[in-house]
């Protein structure tokens, strides 16, 4: 890009189009910080239209669902996706994948979209504030305007970014490979934390570790706490 | 400021819908009141963001405070020279990833510097300035608040309060002040660090040069008789900011110095004339004192590693030896009388990487600079050598060194002697060996490095291999007809592989097999033919029992006489390795550059390679024929500009020597001008203004100021450290502002500055720790590039 070539695009002409935030979110979101790319006025398009949602989910979309068991299992994942969404962000902002960050926004928004009607009001407006929050140093004037419609005192940007939570942030359930004689012949889904025993004794009744089996019995079975399980027959 | 602020609030107040009510923060409090209201409820970002940029301001969100009990984050863009033509949407790609950096470590409760300022002096603004016929002042004021207004536009939220501009007599001052500090230091190698000058001259005064290493032999005595002047010429040699006469590019139709990257194609950007080399008195500073430091403190820093290496690369560290070749004197002291004659006991001085290979020597190449080209010309030569050291001299580095140009070069008609084994060899000026490197001449061993080989090769200079394949690699070519019938057959049955083409056979011989193909060949060879063997072994077969090596000046002899005798076709060839250079299949087997074992190098023949290098060293130091010594690719820092934007150097000169500047007396301002435009006679346009150049001293003397300015790498080595303490009027900050706020913890901008503002500001960091100014070692902690946007046409 350069003036002598008359390809240059301004930071002014893409503002007075998209406004800065939409820039702001496809400069980070363009490509991998240090990889040369050319700049794609269709991919801004791309950043509008979600910030646009954002703004639409964060200040015009209600929600009145008390907690109450029906809505437990909905209000876990989107816990869940929330404190990822914090540890991803945050740990992507310091080590300078700033794509990753938009697009982890990006599928987080989907959540919080999708969570409408299943989670609870407190379960959603806790995601959408985090949401807020998150999108504060991307979308810094986006997020004040929001911010201070929701009625909140000025400024957001003195605010504490949003805790993370490991506990909440783990997963429920695993899904691990089983391999008979070294060859992955079955997958087996567990709760996280299962025992050794358990994992093993799931593992052995599987239709297709029983094919293998052929019969015999396994002389080792291994279990490697959250990664896999590996029968050893001969 | 302060009233500013309380008038705009108050007024935002006033016009707020909601109840105002009082909000406690962390840092400041302030009313709270509802932004700008928007008419829509739709997401139409151009009806409210350009007002809360103004709100924050306005309320100073951004600001950031002093040192204080959190911990920090010194968050820095690569400060831009603003251009005239703003920002594109490419410039935004750091500054964006930066800001969001800044602002997540703000509501993290890190205490975050994020300033910016502007790298205002320099070539492009003088440029602009004297296209527009104004002030380069003016012209980057104007720029410059283009540029903030863009950075309000796209809501980065630098602390405005602390911008700096290089060009204000309030930052500068300081860039002449560490001028100053480099000034009155020197490196002492003793203790790896920079030293007050004061204290050399003490030591100088006490024991002379006697304690200090590797430098100029001077006794106490000497330096108490010399004169003022003489001292501080003396000193120059130590100190860390210097002058001293080089080589400057030179356009004789604009009669002015041209920086590097002026210079286009050997000629100049403005007329299109062939650019000259000059030597002028230039300001340097001694950053090759800091080379090892530079080096070793690479390891600590989390950068990119491709500009660590390119920082290494150009650093160029190489270990290897310095050996005399003594001069043939007789030569050429027989053929001119009107030359001085010269004893046997002068000597060209080589640097080289590779001792091992010192006995493959076959001749030697000065650099079109080195003084000894002039003083060694035979007259019958020197037509030929001075035209061709003046056509060397208009041409780049790059130019000169690229592998794969077509070699040039003279015969001057002098002989030196190869120190390892009394051959005598022949003395050439070749522009591919560069007078700031090393020694500016070299011993050539055109067997083991590929420049050397391709100007040996073309000149017909003898070329013998003294070092081992590590590969074994070993080929012969047997041409149709040189061969009995049954050879291939033969070839087949001992399992040598080879193809054939034409009748002839391309032979690739196992090293297993090597004793066996001798054998062959000598069985098979035709009466009046020969077959010969290179690369892991070199070997002519005549006939049975006819087997000469290859080996040396002799046996070459020998060989080639034989083969023009045998052969009409090979009788132009005045090498053996020509003559083998001519068959492409062995191209890979007469040349390498490995470390195998020394071969044809007398008694050193059979020394492991990896030890090779070393035994050799140690041999010439015992022998007093050399020295070991590490050589730097690096340079110093040549800062003058013979130009009017920039950082004027506070220096007088008079009848005695170079006299700092008193540091009261700063900032040595620059002073206001008609003209930018560079004089007619190389100097700057500061030489021409009376008042700027003539000074009275203190004690009455007349001197003279100096009139280059500092090239703008000197006022971006530190703007780091200003950021942390920019409004100091007394000092070029707070010490502890600097402590606290540095190392930078992320730096970011474009890697095309890699080996200079990153190498220099390190540099300076190193030299301000040395004289006790800064608690830190490396300025930048981490560091990224952001890679280029091209613009939607890939371009």
């Amino acid at each position: 890009m350069s003036k002598s070539k008359g390809n240059v695009v301004t930071p002014d002409q893409v503002v007075a189009e998209q406004g800065a935030d939409a820039l702001r979110a496809y400069e980070m979101f363009i490509s991998d910080f240090e990889q040369a790319t050319p700049w794609n006025t269709n991919g801004l398009g791309g950043t509008y239209r979600w910030l646009r949602r954002v703004w639409e989910l964060l200040l015009t979309v209600s929600h009145d669902h008390a907690v109450d068991a029906s809505t437990e299992p909905a209000d876990r994942a989107l816990r869940r996706i929330m404190h990822k969404t914090i540890k991803k962000v945050s740990s992507d902002i310091e080590g300078f994948r700033f794509n990753t960050v938009i697009s982890a926004m990006m599928e987080f928004t989907n959540a919080i979209t999708d969570a409408q009607g299943k989670a609870s009001k407190a379960a959603f407006d806790e995601a959408r504030d985090a949401l807020l929050l998150l999108l504060a140093p991307i979308a810094p004037f986006m997020a004040e305007e929001i911010w201070t419609r929701q009625g909140h005192p000025y400024s957001i940007h003195q605010q504490k970014w949003p805790p993370f939570d490991a506990a909440l942030a783990a997963d429920e359930m695993m899904t691990l490979p089983v391999m008979v004689n070294g060859k992955v012949r079955d997958r087996v889904e567990l709760p996280v934390g299962t025992n050794e025993a358990d994992a093993k004794d799931v593992a052995l009744k599987l239709p297709n570790v029983q094919k293998h089996l052929a019969g015999k019995t396994p002389s080792q079975v291994i279990y490697v706490a959250g990664k896999m399980v590996s029968v050893v027959v001969r | 400021m302060a009233n500013a602020r309380n008038t705009k609030t108050a007024k935002a107040a006033k016009t707020a819908k909601k109840p105002t009510r009082r909000v406690e923060n962390a840092r400041r409090s302030v009313p709270a009141v509802r932004g700008p209201v928007s008419k829509s409820a739709k997401y139409i970002p151009q009806e409210f963001e350009q007002e809360w940029m103004k709100r924050w301001e306005a309320d100073a969100l951004y600001k950031t405070m002093p040192a204080d009990e959190r911990p920090k984050a010194y968050i820095l863009d690569f400060f831009p020279y603003p251009s005239g033509d703003g920002l594109s949407v490419g410039h935004c790609r750091n500054y964006v990833p930066t800001d969001v950096l800044s602002r997540y470590y703000r509501m993290n409760g890190y205490n975050v510097l994020h300033p910016m300022g502007w790298d205002a002096f320099g070539l492009p603004a003088e440029n602009a300035a004297i296209k527009l016929k104004t002030n380069p002042a003016k012209l980057i004021d104007q720029f410059s608040a283009n540029y903030k207004r863009q950075f309000r536009l796209i809501g980065i939220s630098f602390d405005w309060s602390r911008e700096i501009n290089s060009s204000k007599p309030e930052y500068y001052r300081w860039t002449q002040w560490i001028f100053l500090q480099l000034y009155k230091s020197w490196y002492d190698p003793r203790v790896d660090s920079a030293r007050p000058i004061s204290e050399l001259e003490m030591e100088l005064a006490e024991k002379g040069t006697r304690d200090v290493p590797n430098t100029l032999p001077l006794t106490a005595a000497q330096w108490n008789a010399m004169s003022v002047r003489e001292r501080r010429e003396f000193l120059s040699n130590f100190r860390l900011a210097y002058r001293k006469a080089a080589l400057v590019n030179w356009c004789p139709k604009d009669k002015t110095v041209l920086a590097n990257e002026e210079v286009v194609d050997g000629r100049c950007w403005r007329c299109d004339s062939l650019v000259e080399k000059k030597t002028l008195m230039q300001w340097f500073f001694r950053i090759t004192a800091y080379a090892d430091r530079l080096i070793a403190d690479l390891d600590t820093i989390d950068w990119p590693e491709h500009i660590k290496l390119m920082q290494r690369n150009w650093i160029g560290r190489s270990e290897g030896a310095e050996v005399n070749f003594p001069l043939d004197g007789g030569q050429w002291t027989v053929d001119s009388s009107d030359h001085q004659p010269l004893t046997t006991d002068h000597s060209i001085t080589v640097f080289t990487t590779r001792p091992d290979t010192l006995w493959g020597a076959m001749f030697g190449v000065l650099a079109p600079e080195h003084p000894l080209v002039e003083k060694l010309t035979t007259p019958e030569r020197k037509a030929q050598v001075d035209a061709y050291v003046a056509q060397a001299k208009i041409k780049t580095e790059a130019d000169r060194t690229a592998a794969e140009k077509d070699k040039t070069g003279v015969f001057i008609g002098a002989y030196a002697t190869n120190p390892v084994n009394g051959e005598r060899i022949p003395i050439w000026v070749a522009d591919y060996v560069l007078m700031g490197y090393g020694t500016g001449a070299i011993m050539a061993c055109p067997a083991h490095d590929e420049r050397d080989f391709a100007f040996a090769l073309k000149f017909g200079l003898p070329i013998l291999p003294v070092i081992a394949r590590t590969d074994g690699l070993a080929k012969s070519f047997a041409l149709g007809g040189t061969m009995r019938d049954g050879f291939a057959d033969a070839l087949r049955a001992e399992q040598i592989p080879f193809e054939e083409k034409q009748s002839s056979l391309y032979i690739t011989i196992p090293p297993a097999k090597l004793d066996r193909y001798v054998e062959l060949a000598q069985l098979f060879v035709q009466p009046g033919k020969w077959n010969e063997i290179v690369g892991a072994r070199w070997l002519f077969v005549f006939g049975p029992g006819d087997v000469q090596t290859f080996g040396g000046a002799e046996s070459e002899r020998r060989i080639l006489a034989r083969c023009h005798e045998l052969e009409p076709n090979v009788r132009g060839k005045r090498t053996v390795m020509e003559m083998l250079h001519t068959v492409e299949f062995y191209r890979d087997a007469l040349f390498h550059t490995g470390y195998g074992a020394m071969i044809n190098s007398g008694e050193f023949s059979g020394t492991p390679g990896d030890v090779a290098a070393k035994r050799v060293t140690e041999w010439l130091e015992k022998t007093g024929k050399g020295k070991a010594r590490v050589n730097y690719k690096l340079r110093d820092w040549g800062i003058s500009r013979q130009r009017y934007w920039g950082t004027p150097i506070p220096i007088i000169h008079t009848d005695e020597g170079e006299v700092p500047v008193d540091e009261d007396k700063l900032p040595v301002k620059l002073p206001n001008v008609e003209s930018y435009e560079p004089t007619a006679t190389g100097e700057s346009p500061l030489a021409t203004i009376a008042r700027f150049v003539n000074v009275k001293l203190p004690d009455g003397t007349k001197g003279r100021r100096e009139t280059d300015t500092m090239g703008t790498f000197a006022c971006s080595s530190w703007y780091f450290l200003r950021f942390t303490d920019p409004n100091n009027a007394q000092a070029a900050f707070d010490k502890s502002e600097v402590a606290y706020w540095l190392p930078v913890d992320m730096y970011v901008g474009g890697a095309e500055h890699a080996v200079m503002h990153l190498l220099y500001a390190r540099f300076w960091t190193k030299a301000l720790h040395d004289l006790g100014y800064v608690p830190f070692v490396e300025p930048f902690k981490r560091l990224r590039n952001q890679g280029m946007i091209l613009a939607p046409d890939g371009k």
